[in-house]
This record gives C-alpha cells, sequence and structure tokens, in this order.
C-alpha cells in the first residue's frame, strides 16, 4: 500500500506528469466555464488523446479534467448568471447576487476556497475508506464480480431520477452491445450482422465519442441555444481575502455540505447537481437567517460549492472499488481504464492501486491548482463564457470525428460515431440514462467471463450464489434496492 | 413528439429482439448469455414502453433517492432544426469519405459558421482556420497520425 502511494505521488510531482495534470487543469477550466460544455464531453474527447499515453500519466489527465470543472463552472454562475455545468445550479442563486452588489471577487474566493477544501475533505474520506473497501474486494470471487455488476446497474439506475424501467433497459442495452464480436469464452462471432468491421466488437473510443461528445453537439445544434449573457464584470479581483475569510467564518456550513457532497458521490449515478442542490437546500433550512439566501448570502456559495467538489472523492470509492459510476464523468473514466489496458472494477484494486493513487493525487493537485488559476484568470476565463456556441459546436465535433479515427485508423468509426451520436441524442431527448447503457458496455463482457465462472465452480448450478456470504449479502441487498422505491410508490401512491 | 418517443423506444426494443433471435445460431456457451440479458431486456423494454403508452403507471416506476427539484433551464427541442442538423452531419461524414479529413473540416466548419450559425464569412474562417491548426498540429504533427485522405486524393488509404 505504502510503495503504491509513493510511486504515484513521486510520479504525480514528475514535470511531465505535472503537466498533464495542469494541462487537464486548464481545459477542464474552459469546459466548466463555457455553458453546454460538461466534463464528459472534455473527457470523452480526450480519450483517444490519451491512447499512446501510460496509463498512469493519461490517469493524471483525467483528474485534471475532473477536478477543475465545478470551480470552471462556478466562474460563469456568478458573474454571468449562467451555470456552466450543471453541478452550479446552486451556485447561481447566490453567487450572481453578490455580483450585482459589486462582490463578485469575494464570491469567486468563496467559490475557489470551499472548492479546493470541498475536494479534499472528500479525498480525505476517499483515503480513510478506501481500505475497508480493499478489504472487502479481496474476497470477490467470480459469483461476487458478476452481482457486483448486476448490482452496480440497478444502484445507477435507482439512484438516477427518471423511469427506472428505461434505465435497467438501456443498461441490458448497454450489455448486449459489449457482446457483439469475439466472445471471450467461446471464441465464437457474434452479432457481428455478417461484417469483418465489428469482429472485434463495438470499438470503445468511436462508442464513447459518439454516445456522450457528439450526442450533445447534436442536442445543442438542434436546439440551437443563442448566446451566454454578457453582463459586464468590473473589479473581478476585489475582496479576494474576505471570501477566503468567509468560509473559515462558516466552518460548520462547509463541513455540512462537503459531507453531503461526498455522500452523495458514493451514492452512484446521482451526480453533481444533486449534491449542489441538495447542499444548498439544507443550508437554508438549517440557516438562522434563511431570509437572507438568494440575496447574496455568502453560505449559499460555500454549500453547493463544497459539495459539487467534495462529490468527486466520494463518486470515486464505487468507480475504482466495484467498478460501479458514481457519476457519468466516472463512466467515462471506466472506459478509460479499458482503453489503458486495466480491468475496471474490484481488480483494480487488487492489482493496480497506484493508479487509484495517482487519481486521488491528480485529483487534489488539479482542485488547489484549479482554485488558484481560476481567480487569477477569471477576468479572461469569463470572455471564454461568452463564445457563441456555433463556433464551438463545428470545433468539437470535427475534433471528435478525428479522435473516433484515431486510433485504429478505420474510416467506418467515424460513420459509427455518428451513428452512436444520433442514438445517445436519441437517449438523451426520451429519457434513457446514457450513464446505465455506457456502464452495461463496459461491464458486460466482464459480467458474462464472470457468470460463466460462477456457474462452473457449481457445476452448471445456482448454489454457488447463495453459499457464499458477500455473494448472499450482494443478492440481498439488489432485491432490496430494487423492491423498496416500488413499495414505496404503492405505499404512498 | 410522443409518436417519435414511442416510436425510438420500439426500434430499440426490436434492435433487442432481434439479437435475441439472432442469439439462437449460436452454440451453447456462446448464446447463453446474450440469450438470457436479451431476455431480460426485453421483458424491461416492454415494461418500460407500457409505462409510455399508460401514464398513470409512470409514478410507480419514476425514482428519485433525494426529494429536491433541479431548477432546469430547458430550451425546447426544434424537429427542423434536428433534421437541419442531421443533413450537417451528413454532409460532413460525405466530404470526408470522399476529400479526406483536413479539407472535409475546413470546409464544412466553414460553411457551417455562415449557413447554419448565421455569422460572417470572417469569424467563419478564423474557426475553420483554428480547427485546421488544432487537427494538423495535434493529430498529425504531434501524435503523428496519418488521417485519412479521402478517396479522391489518396484512394481508400
Amino acid at each position: 500500500m505504502i510503495e503504491s502511494v509513493l510511486f504515484a505521488l513521486g510520479k504525480a510531482f514528475y514535470w511531465k506528469n505535472f503537466l498533464y495534470i495542469t494541462l487537464g487543469t486548464g481545459v477542464g477550466l474552459i469546459f466548466g466555464a463555457l455553458p453546454g460544455l460538461s466534463s464528459v464531453i472534455s473527457l470523452s474527447l480526450f480519450l483517444p488523446l490519451t491512447y499512446g499515453m501510460d496509463p498512469m500519466s493519461a490517469m493524471f489527465l483525467y483528474a485534471g479534467l475532473m477536478g477543475a470543472n465545478p470551480f470552471g463552472g462556478s466562474i460563469s454562475a456568478i458573474l454571468i448568471n449562467t451555470p456552466g455545468t450543471a453541478q452550479n445550479i446552486a451556485t447561481v442563486f447566490d453567487g450572481y447576487p453578490m455580483t450585482q452588489r459589486g462582490e463578485a471577487g469575494r464570491a469567486l474566493s468563496i467559490s475557489a476556497t470551499s472548492s479546493a477544501l470541498g475536494a479534499v475533505f472528500g479525498i480525505v474520506i476517499l483515503i480513510i475508506l478506501l481500505p475497508l473497501v480493499r478489504r472487502v474486494v479481496l474476497a470477490f470471487g467470480p459469483p461476487e464480480f458478476f452481482l457486483m455488476v448486476v448490482f452496480g446497474l440497478i444502484a445507477v439506475v435507482v439512484a438516477a431520477r427518471g423511469n427506472m424501467m428505461k434505465g435497467l433497459f438501456a443498461g441490458g442495452l448497454g450489455i448486449l452491445l459489449s457482446l457483439v464480436g469475439r466472445s471471450a469464452l467461446t471464441g465464437t462471432i457474434r452479432f457481428n450482422f455478417g461484417t469483418i468491421y465489428l469482429w472485434d466488437g463495438i470499438p470503445l473510443i468511436p462508442f464513447m465519442i459518439g454516445l456522450l461528445a457528439l450526442s450533445e453537439m447534436i442536442n445543442l445544434g438542434a436546439k440551437k441555444q443563442k448566446t451566454i449573457a454578457t453582463t459586464p464584470v468590473d473589479n473581478v479581483l476585489k475582496n479576494l481575502w474576505q471570501g477566503v475569510k468567509d468560509v473559515f467564518d462558516h466552518k460548520i456550513c462547509f463541513f455540512r455540505s462537503a459531507a453531503i457532497g461526498t455522500i452523495i458521490g458514493i451514492i452512484p449515478g446521482i451526480g453533481g447537481a444533486v449534491a449542489n442542490v441538495l447542499a444548498y437546500t439544507v443550508a437554508v433550512q438549517t440557516s438562522k437567517h434563511p431570509e437572507t439566501f438568494g440575496k447574496g448570502d455568502p453560505e449559499g456559495v460555500i454549500a453547493p460549492e463544497s459539495a459539487n467538489n467534495a462529490k468527486d472523492g466520494g463518486a470515486l470509492l464505487p468507480t475504482v472499488g466495484f467498478g460501479i459510476p458514481g457519476s457519468a464523468e466516472m463512466a467515462v473514466l471506466l472506459g478509460a481504464f479499458i482503453l489503458h489496458g486495466l480491468t475496471p472494477g474490484p481488480l483494480l484494486i487488487k492489482d493496480h492501486m497506484e493508479i487509484v493513487w495517482a487519481l486521488i493525487f491528480g485529483l487534489t493537485i488539479s482542485n488547489i491548482l484549479a482554485s488558484s488559476f481560476g481567480l487569477l484568470l477569471a477576468r479572461y476565463l469569463i470572455k471564454i463564457t461568452r463564445i457563441n456556441l456555433s463556433f464551438v459546436i463545428p470545433v468539437v465535433t470535427g475534433v471528435c470525428l478525428v479522435g473516433a479515427f484515431a486510433i485504429r485508423g478505420e474510416l467506418w468509426d467515424i460513420y459509427l460515431a455518428i451513428l452512436f451520436g444520433f442514438v445517445g441524442f436519441g437517449l438523451r431527448t426520451f429519457g434513457f440514462p446514457i450513464i446505465t447503457l455506457v456502464m452495461g458496455y463496459v461491464l458486460g463482457s466482464m459480467a458474462e467471463v464472470s457468470l460463466n465462472q460462477a456457474l462452473m465452480i457449481s457445476d452448471g448450478g445456482v448454489k454457488v450464489f447463495f453459499q457464499r456470504p458477500i455473494s448472499l449479502f450482494l443478492m440481498i441487498l439488489i432485491l432490496v434496492i430494487l423492491f423498496i422505491p416500488f413499495i414505496k410508490k404503492v405505499e404512498s401512491p | 413528439m410522443k409518436k417519435v418517443r414511442i416510436f425510438f423506444h420500439c426500434l430499440l426494443v426490436g434492435f433487442v429482439l432481434l439479437l435475441f433471435f439472432i442469439s439462437f445460431n449460436y452454440d451453447a456457451k456462446s448464446a447463453f448469455f446474450p440469450l438470457l440479458s436479451a431476455g431480460v431486456t426485453i421483458v424491461l423494454g416492454v415494461a418500460a414502453l407500457i409505462t409510455e403508452l399508460y401514464p398513470p403507471l409512470r409514478p410507480y416506476f419514476e425514482t428519485r433517492v433525494f426529494q429536491i427539484d433541479l431548477p432546469e433551464k430547458e430550451i425546447e427541442l426544434i424537429p427542423r432544426n434536428f433534421l437541419i442538423l442531421t443533413l450537417w452531419l451528413v454532409m460532413l461524414a460525405v466530404l470526408i469519405f470522399f476529400f479526406g479529413f483536413l479539407w472535409s473540416l475546413v470546409i464544412w466548419s466553414f460553411l457551417y459558421v455562415i449557413f447554419y450559425g448565421r455569422h460572417s464569412w470572417q469569424s467563419a474562417l478564423f474557426v475553420s482556420f483554428l480547427l485546421w491548426i488544432f487537427v494538423y498540429g495535434f493529430f498529425v504533427k504531434i501524435m503523428g497520425l496519418d488521417l485519412f485522405k479521402g478517396v479522391i486524393f489518396g484512394g481508400m488509404t
């Protein structure tokens, strides 16, 4: 354990990796500040670009992209009344009134301080819980691996908002798509529709790029979102110190919100938007002066910003421990693991702890860098938010398609990316959660192999699932999370 | 919009059904997991479809762990825009096939910014130049990628 910590720490400060974290942070800030773009898009775009890199350097880059995004989004939330990402919705409520009052610098400083400290809080909790998770994971065998995939899919669906059946259906569809091509068990080519192109399965990069990034570009283009607000922002760098002081003056609010963010991060599939809004709601409900919220109360910025940054540390726990993405970003990260030859889920924590530590250190450094850069460069970043999306869409679309082509040099990959762009757009528009589809796709083959091995252990029977305590516990857990929401609805329609 | 939603849903269920029936062609070991997952997925898909067709059933399957309302700023989807955008993407795919990446991206982004974005040709030129610089600089020069040149300039290589 200690060796992998020291190894990853040393690697994090090696100049090349530090540069990757810085690059990721810069891009993450820009993607965060620009409303309409999100860290999911930036992560998908960077998947092909990291292909030639060693896995650890790639993880540092991903950590940079993920860590900087929430703070980037708060810049536009505070300065132009438009949340840069969905994770900054509640930051607008008090952040923008502070700007109108001439306290933009103070609000940004509050956001920067609570973002950095919130992220550190989430990561500390992750570090505390990691040895426990590792102990559990080391006891996993094929039945547990299989049940973990099933549990993950159901947990993500139940936790996400929307129609449960659609979520589970999308997960099943993802699993089926992962079965296209040569079977890992028998070598039989399945579902290739007579084409050699699909012998190796649906390629990961075009699939992810199409489903996550290109579908969002279609979405933005079809909705024809106009330019963002253009409120003039002056004296951005005033009262910075006061903002730092504000966070330390509201310690209870900070710790409570960071704890909310971390817990929500740990629950698979919920994401930063809920963390942000829930922390804000709790801050209003527990405040002695709730009437000041919505009028520029510093606590109204501390609560959402500490929560949405603390969420990342929490979300890493189910992602690296069990292969269940804590958020949409983490679903892309699962894809990145596969791209770099790492098996997502328990095997990662068993065999590649240094990768987990790389993500932890990368996220910490990125959050600290993002808050410092963000404050210094806020006046310039705000100009980026005024870029019209009509300029962004062709650039991102172009890079998406070249990225889809880059790994295998296969022309059909770009057409597949476009196809999945439309599929993703349809899923998004008609309420099917893309995260479960991606999860099913990423974990589908593992589920097949594990189920097969489990059945072989018990000579084709299913008793192995009932004989092992962890497996039995997982089955009970699956039944509980699957039926409790339904029973609750029947009891109180 | 409801008709399109139902059509899309049926399309997905139909695709899973197709995979289910194709699975019968494989040997038992290769077919077991696809049959199992496709079977379960079909049941789920049909159940979801029923909830789409009978809205009173919907609340029973709606999940929300935290009872909070996210203030969503939904911008309405304009079907006409979607169709036009689809044509733009088809045009890009065709351009890439004939002219390869570098030329196509420049031409396409230039035309897109002028005609779909309704901006000046100077802005369009700037955007397409920026895209070219990035694609050429990063993918060709740094990554050493041999980009597809199109059937006109490079044949099928």
